[in-house]
């Protein structure tokens, strides 16, 4: 214990040079600026200015190219609350209930309440880092092919919630994003599915250009209908609108617990990521709260939960990285590619071998994420008034960002056309009242469930007992069915009191 | 207030029209029997950013920058997805243009061999070869299994078969699996994984025996005393692990090489293909590729351009088509 503060100590005093400040400070505003643009999250990030960084002093290099990475996280709720456009993979969710509150004037309390979640959460996770780092990566490595399969039941049960006001068309768009997220490339028996000759079709259909589609452009065919006047979005710009009520706060301070742990789990463990942390923390919040139907209306919970998760995630996929070597990400394995370039061995030598290096990343992280809170406290009223452009000028430009953005993913017009598709269909779905989201985490978890399930099956060579016998996803599993049980059990019971009800 | 707004929507569109045709302009390079190359050299990656083709690119690309080895700048293009047939098919739809590469890792063969897209890597004009990756053979630290021949043992008595796992199927640690099976005699049932990295992962949570890595994709866990390799696949021991057995001198009669090297478009011009392969020699005759390429990442150091490449492409392709035959995964 004493001796982790004293390397702490002693990184904090290398982090804190100016020139390392300097590179956290750049790294982690490049962060917020990359990931609020729409399609380049934090992997293109990272991967484009890794090549800007040969020559440096490796330390700076690495503080910065990691602020970058958790900088994105913060960065990505600005464009999902102001435009409706998720800025990265992660921050999806964050559309959801962000984007209502924006339109409803309360664009402040969103960004303040996430900014103090995800310091919250950037914080713990680095916290845990320091104190448990070896022994929480070890813990992940539990998770094998069986207990990936079973902790994707266990989200697409839960999150089948999240449908809205009516089931059947959440299960529609559900089923819907399952059936899509079949397309492509199956890389377990490497054959090709549905792709009808086309090489574009062989990586199958990647939900960010379809949520890119279906939030961002959908919303600008959706407003272009209502556009009957030149006429500015109707938000009070007053400076007590900007920030959070005693009330959000109350509010978002279990939310943002919540999405913390959840994210930091999930991060750990190799290969889930920040997108399903931040599903998990939504789902989450819209079970425990008391105002469930507020869910999609802007629920400050709704931002506050899978914010927070995000932020934990992304610190807590760095733990497997440091500590085993092993990317728990596609960000941290672009990282771990910088770190070797560097001639730096991540993994169970690097604090042995690099001491210094290893604690002034872990010192500069904490510093950059106070660094992070105080930007984007302090610019909320710049990026609120961008809620002031008039519409005629918004609209068009949000058009602009979402196409940029899906040929930016991977330098493919196969993604912008995928997008516009998706724009066009998510204007329709929305015109007839589908829930959005249902179709998008279909599309995420699809591949995984059915990736996991054919490995576990692999693996037992055919028998289902192999989820049976190991604690972990038995467990999960089991949960799974509680989880289908009690929504249906409130409704029959609900249903037999209103009958003695009705007869009495 | 209206008129304005329109006024300023007409600029931003004239400016944005204006940059376009401008970057439209640049490409349209005319050809002319002098000197290469005439405009900036792209070249495209078909991974992701940060994998290890990536990895090569942006090295070539440091060191071309920092030795002044190339009049025109290079910039490197990832496009990534479908196994790296969509970068390409992007490559291919450049027939004659000088400026336009792409690097070639095995996977690009092996993968329309088992019917998993249709461009070949024989379909470009090869440049060169570059550098040679190898194929380990990792178990976990505390695995029962010292040494090959407790492994063959293992698996030979065993009831179900030991779980073997690697990147994606048909894939060469799929084919390397299946060429030691063959070698030794023995079962190994092999699990797919998405990445060197989720490898690693199952391979020391013990949800699979033994894994198939290049050094660069188990080096930390190797030399953290988490893994230990049981032999390498190449003809000779690795210069930097000595220690380490090949599969060749403890009797299972196989080798196994991927190569890295760079193509250029279908029908590129022979005094492009001349270009680059000098720059490309004068690259890998560099100390930085040496040391923080070759080294840092335990690759067999080599060089073959032109025709000598071309060789070892169609031979890697005949060996790789034999290999996938055997495991019934070849399609024509």
């Amino acid at each position: 214990m004493m001796e982790t503060f004293g390397n702490l100590l002693m990184g904090f005093s290398i982090a804190l040079s100016p020139v390392n400040l300097l590179f956290a400070a750049l790294g982690v505003v490049l962060g917020t600026i990359i990931g609020a643009l729409p399609g380049i999250g934090s992997v293109t990030g990272v991967a484009v200015l890794l090549p800007i960084t040969f020559g440096m002093d490796p330390t700076a290099a690495i503080i910065m190219l990691c602020g970058i990475y958790y900088g994105a996280m913060y960065g990505g709720t600005i464009s999902s609350v102001l435009i409706n456009t998720p800025g990265d993979a992660a921050t999806v969710m964050t559309t959801i209930d962000g984007h209502q509150m924006a339109r409803q004037g309360r664009a402040g309390p969103a960004f303040a309440v996430s900014a103090t979640g995800s310091f919250v959460a950037g914080t713990f996770g680095v916290l845990m880092l320091t104190l448990a780092g070896p022994a929480l990566a070890k813990w992940g490595l539990q998770f094998g092919p069986p207990e990936f399969f079973a902790l994707m039941v266990l989200a697409i049960l839960s999150l089948a919630g999240l449908a809205g006001s009516s089931p059947v068309k959440g299960i529609i768009m559900g089923a819907l994003g399952l059936m899509l997220s079949t397309v492509g490339l199956d890389i377990v028996h490497g054959t090709l599915r549905f792709t009808y000759g086309s090489v574009q079709m062989m990586n199958g259909i990647d939900f960010l250009p379809v949520a890119i589609g279906m939030f961002g452009m959908g919303e600008v065919l959706v407003q272009m209908e209502k556009m009957e006047r030149f006429d500015l979005l109707e938000t009070k710009f007053r400076l007590r609108d900007l920030l959070p009520t005693a009330q959000d706060w109350v509010r978002s301070r279990w939310a943002i617990v919540r999405g913390t742990l959840i994210g930091f789990v999930i991060g750990v463990l190799p290969g889930a990521g920040a997108t399903i942390a931040s599903f998990l923390a939504y789902a989450t919040e819209k079970r425990c709260s008391r105002h469930p139907e507020e869910f999609g209306r802007g629920a400050i919970e709704g931002v506050a939960g899978p914010e927070s998760a995000n932020n934990a995630a992304s610190a807590g996929a760095l733990v497997p990285m440091m500590t085993l070597g092993i990317p728990g990400s596609g960000t941290t394995a672009v990282l771990l590619g910088a770190f070797m370039m560097y001639g730096l061995q991540p993994g169970p030598l690097l604090f042995k071998n690099h001491p210094d290096f290893a604690w002034a990343l872990i010192a500069s992280m904490y510093i950059g994420n106070i660094m992070l809170v105080v930007l984007n406290t302090a610019f909320i009223p710049t990026f609120v008034s961008v809620l002031r452009m008039p519409q005629t000028i918004m609209m068009p430009g949000i058009l602009v960002l979402t196409v940029v953005g899906a040929y930016s993913l991977s330098n493919s017009m196969a993604d912008v056309w995928i997008m516009i598709i998706f724009g066009v269909i998510g204007y329709l779905v929305k015109v007839y009242g589908y829930p959005l989201a249902p179709l998008i985490i279909g599309l995420v978890l699809g591949p995984l469930t059915e990736v996991n399930l054919a490995r576990s099956l692999m693996m037992s060579q055919g028998s289902f007992a192999i989820f049976m016998e190991r604690p972990l996803s038995m467990v999960l599993l089991l949960a799974s069915l509680v989880a289908i049980i009690i929504p249906l059990a409130r409704q029959l019971m609900g249903r037999q009191r209103s009958h003695s009800g009705v007869s009495a | 207030m209206v008129k304005r707004y329109f006024v300023w929507a007409i600029l931003v569109l004239f400016t944005g029209g204006l940059l376009l045709t401008g970057c439209g302009g640049q490409q349209a390079t005319p050809q002319t029997e002098t000197e290469w190359p005439q405009g900036p050299v792209e070249l495209v990656v078909p991974w992701a950013a940060g994998g290890g083709s990536d990895r090569m690119a942006r090295m070539i690309n440091d060191i071309i920058q920092k030795n002044n080895l190339m009049t025109e700048p290079m910039m490197i293009l990832n496009k990534p997805g479908g196994e790296g047939q969509i970068g390409e098919a992007y490559l291919l739809n450049k027939p004659g243009d000088p400026h336009a590469f792409c690097t070639v890792a095995s996977g690009q063969i092996s993968i329309p061999l088992s019917g998993q897209g249709d461009i070949k890597v024989t379909q470009f004009t090869p440049v060169a070869q570059v550098a040679a990756d190898v194929e380990l053979l990792v178990v976990r630290n505390d695995s029962p299994y010292e040494t090959m021949a407790d492994l063959v043992a293992a698996a030979q008595a065993a009831e179900m078969p030991l779980k073997s796992g690697g990147t994606a199927t048909a894939s060469e640690d799929h084919i390397c699996n299946a060429l030691l099976c063959r070698a030794a005699g023995i079962e190994l049932n092999y699990i797919p994984f998405s990445g060197g990295g989720e490898v690693m992962t199952n391979l020391l949570g013990g949800h699979i025996d033994v894994a198939w890595a290049n050094p660069s994709e188990c080096m930390s866990q190797l030399e953290g005393g988490l893994a230990r390799a049981l032999a390498v696949s190449t003809t000779e021991r690795l210069e930097l692990k000595p220690d380490l057995p090949t599969f060749q001198e403890l009797g299972y009669d196989f080798t196994f090489y991927q190569l890295r090297g760079i193509v250029g478009s279908p029908d590129m011009p022979a005094q492009a293909v001349q270009g680059m392969i000098e720059v490309l020699r004068q690259v890998v005759e560099t100390e930085q590729w040496q040391k923080d390429y070759i080294e840092a990442n335990m690759l067999v150091p080599i060089f073959l351009a032109g025709d000598d490449f071309t060789a070892a492409v169609i031979q890697q392709e005949q060996e790789f088509a034999e290999a996938l035959a055997m495991m019934g995964l070849y399609k024509e």
